[in-house]
């Protein structure tokens, strides 16, 4: 083994000692890492103020031991009694209060390192977890290294770029970097001139008047030993990472600082977290361990737990059941398309002829069901009866309206006098040329569609036809399928509802789109809550809104609702609103008002961000405390 | 002495139809620089038989007498077959040559003056620098029988004895520039 080898393996056990050193003496020491609510100091009008008491002991001449301290006089049992003053002590609370707004809950808390885990050469790692029921999430790490270790763990970084550098990249020029270039240029000058192998145009039939090829040239010109050794290097890539990098340094740390030997360390952690659902409380600690540069990693342990209460609109929410109101229209129409044919230029209705007879018995099932339905009665028939464009407009008009009365009479005599014939409304619509523009346009096989819509533009109908006549093969097309689809009757029946009184009817069904919202509004789901909620108008929808960071709209709906009925937690949820716009004597009274109508919002008012301060300012609820 | 420049003759017009020498075949022409720096005047004619073989004829004379005391008068021919394992002017090469020297040396107190035959194995590199200059590196070493008179190194010397006697020694060291035709 090589001199210098002997050295740094010397070093490195010198250096894994000293580790092992630094992993005990940390390890039996007693300092943890401590969590804590960022502090809120009350000057309360208590100061500890800093005092050196005095007291000694010494021995009378029989040798009896005697104490002398300092003392004060007692008024109440009239002796001098031993004083001794404390330093001062911090009382830290282990639980707070957090709000969640627009699904989102705000945590912060201050995490305190003690100088007696911070080692020059080892990396020191916290890992903050929350925990909601028995869920658990780690938050990002924070990492804190000593100065060798840094050092070290940065030098094995630069190791391995330095590796990485002595790598040929891909991209590289072969000729340059993977040939003996002089000589083989100087070969083909020699021997093949006429070859393009160093542009990188190859031609297997070129060879030299020994009958070498052009491959077998660069061959011997390629430094094999260098392509071996670059994808050897190349291989290896990952073994010389975990060879050179033992710690990696992370992307997903919150903080990765040096931190000397010998000072202590405060990080405040501040972290958003989205609201789970029934979320109402959470739990935070941290675990933290011991990393040295070459890998080793040992647990120290967990932290004390913080807990937060976490404080909800979703309180709020009204869970009583809404059930579905309808609104039903005492007058209705029922409505019938008949493809009833008539012979050309005949009106007459003829059951023999084509498929009528199947056609007629449509237009009787139909014509039963309305006027044998005992619940409803038939106010109002209108027949309106159109054609295809074939023939003049006035022959047409006046066809359609004649075979418009066939239909008439027919239905009237099937009613047996249920419908009288001044209720029987007879609308001719000759040439039906706007269900023919729709046919065309979806009609994909016309040739000249494009044509044939130009034609629509023409108002004069007689010409309009003429015009699509000309336009061949496709009339012929027209002709088959879709004119006779434009043959066809509308029978509409205008009915009304029997023994209905009003428009509007509350069912018993419970409103499952309503719940819906309001489930969603229950899970935080906000934006798909106030989209359903939002028409019917009420605390819910209001509630949804506000969440979702629509205060507007929140607004308006809770006036609507206070104007209809006074309501405390409309008041508060106002007082909210309020509040957040800056808006705060309205947001004051308002909540008063809310606390006078329910004495519940007065504690509730310590809960929210948006109500506190102004209780903090105001000195609201004072009698509370007298 | 002429029975040896028809051997030769008749040993270049034997191996040159095996050679299958075509037209564009590079003939080279050498110089040894290191000869040329203990005063050889010297030439060399490389002629390739086949991709791997080439037939190199280099010739070497030194009429200068640099003192009474010193000097390397001589005449050598040393024709030899190299073999070139790439290709023939390319790279390295291995090569067994024979050797005829005629020699008139002075060194100190002694001149000897007499002939020698002998044959060698010698290795070496050679260098492509351009399209039609070559550096060839040659070392070798091998055995050469010689018989020669010895005399006193001052002018009209005393003759001391005549001699035969066999040296294995290195018989060739070569720096040259190698001219491509």
């Amino acid at each position: 083994m090589h001199k210098s080898s002997y050295i740094l393996l010397i070093l490195n056990a010198i250096l894994l000692i000293s580790c092992a050193n630094d992993f005990n003496r940390i390890r039996n020491s007693d300092s943890r890492i401590a969590i804590s609510h960022i502090e809120k100091i009350r000057q309360e009008g208590y100061t500890a103020k800093e005092s050196r008491g005095w007291n000694f002991s010494t021995k009378d001449s029989s040798g009896k031991s005697l104490h002398f301290s300092e003392a004060v006089f007692d008024k109440e049992s009239g002796k001098m009694i031993a004083s001794r003053k404390l330093t001062e002590i911090v009382v830290t609370s282990r639980s707070s209060n957090i709000s969640e707004r627009d699904g989102l809950i705000n945590i912060d808390f201050v995490i305190k390192v003690p100088k007696e885990l911070i080692s020059d050469r080892l990396q020191l790692t916290i890992v903050p977890i929350i925990t909601e029921g028995i869920n658990y999430k780690d938050l990002e790490k924070i990492l804190i290294s000593g100065k060798q270790f840094k050092y070290l763990q940065i030098r094995g970084y630069r190791k391995f770029e330095n590796y990485l550098k002595s790598i040929i990249p891909d991209d590289a020029d072969y000729f340059t970097i993977y040939t003996e270039l002089n000589n083989l240029t100087i070969f083909l000058q020699r021997h093949l001139p006429e070859s393009r192998m160093l542009d990188g145009s190859f031609d297997d039939s070129l060879t030299t008047e020994n009958g070498i090829k052009e491959r077998e040239i660069l061959d011997h010109y390629v430094k094999k030993w260098l392509v071996d050794r670059n994808e050897e290097k190349k291989a290896k890539r990952e073994t010389m990472y975990r060879k050179y990098v033992k710690v990696p340094i992370s992307n997903s740390a919150r903080l990765d600082s040096v931190v000397p030997k010998g000072e202590s360390f405060e990080f405040y952690y501040k972290q958003q977290l989205p609201a789970q659902r029934n979320s109402k409380k959470i739990r935070l600690f941290t675990k933290y361990s011991l990393t040295d540069a070459y890998g080793m990693v040992s647990n120290l342990g967990c932290s004390d737990t913080l807990s937060y209460s976490i404080s909800s609109l979703t309180a709020f929410i009204d869970t009583s059941s809404v059930y579905t109101k309808r609104v039903v229209s005492r007058r209705d129409t029922r409505s019938f398309i008949s493809r009833i044919k008539f012979k050309p230029g005949d009106y007459r209705l003829i059951d023999t002829i084509f498929d009528n007879t199947q056609e007629i018995q449509n237009i009787n099932s139909f014509a039963n069901l309305i006027l044998c339905d005992t619940t409803i009665l038939p106010e109002k028939l209108v027949i309106t009866a159109s054609g295809s464009p074939e023939g003049s407009l006035l022959l047409n008009k006046r066809l359609s309206l004649s075979r418009g009365k066939s239909i008439a009479d027919y239905l009237f005599k099937i009613s047996n006098g249920k419908i009288s014939k001044q209720n029987i409304v007879i609308k001719d619509l000759a040439e039906d040329w706007e269900s023919l523009w729709s046919s065309v346009c979806n009609d994909s096989l016309l040739i000249n569609k494009e044509k044939i819509l130009s034609c629509f533009s023409n108002n004069d109908l007689d010409l309009r036809e003429r015009a699509i006549k000309q336009i061949k093969p496709d009339y012929t097309e027209l002709l088959f399928r879709h004119f006779p689809n434009l043959r066809k009757a509308t029978i509409q029946f205008s009915v009304i509802k029997k023994q209905m009184t009003k428009d509007t009817i509350h069912t018993k069904e419970i409103d499952t789109l309503y719940m819906r919202g309001v489930e969603y509004l229950k899970s935080k789901d906000y934006k798909n809550a106030s989209k359903i909620l939002f028409f019917y108008r009420d605390r819910n929808a209001a509630l949804a809104l506000l969440s979702e960071g629509n205060p507007i709209a929140a607004e308006g709906i809770l006036r609507e609702l206070i104007t209809k009925k006074e309501d405390a937690t409309s008041y508060y949820m106002l007082s909210m609103i309020k509040s957040r716009k800056g808006e705060e004597e309205e947001a004051v009274r308002l909540y008063k008002y809310s606390t006078e109508l329910d004495r519940s919002f007065i504690y509730r008012g310590y809960l929210d961000p948006e109500i506190y301060p102004l209780i903090q300012k105001y000195n609201l609820n004072k009698e509370l405390f007298d | 002495m002429k029975i040896r420049l028809i051997i030769l003759i008749v040993l270049i017009q034997t191996l040159l139809p095996f050679s299958k020498i075509k037209a564009d075949s590079k003939l080279g022409v050498g110089l040894n620089l290191a000869g040329l720096a203990i005063g050889n005047v010297n030439l060399e004619g490389a002629i390739p038989l086949s991709r791997h073989l080439s037939l190199h004829l280099p010739l070497s004379w030194n009429p200068i007498r640099i003192s009474d005391k010193v000097s390397f008068r001589h005449f050598a021919f040393q024709p030899g077959v190299r073999y070139w394992p790439w290709h023939v002017q390319s790279g390295y090469f291995v090569s067994i040559n024979y050797l005829f020297i005629k020699y008139n040396t002075t060194w100190n107190k002694l001149r000897h003056q007499g002939s020698g035959n002998g044959i060698s194995f010698s290795g070496g590199y050679s260098f492509m620098l351009s399209k039609r200059f070559n550096l060839d590196i040659e070392t070798g070493i091998g055995a050469l029988l010689t018989k020669y008179d010895s005399y006193e190194s001052n002018r009209c010397g005393e003759y001391l004895g005549s001699y035969t006697k066999t040296f294995i020694a290195p018989l060739k060291f070569k720096i040259s520039i190698i001219y491509i035709l």
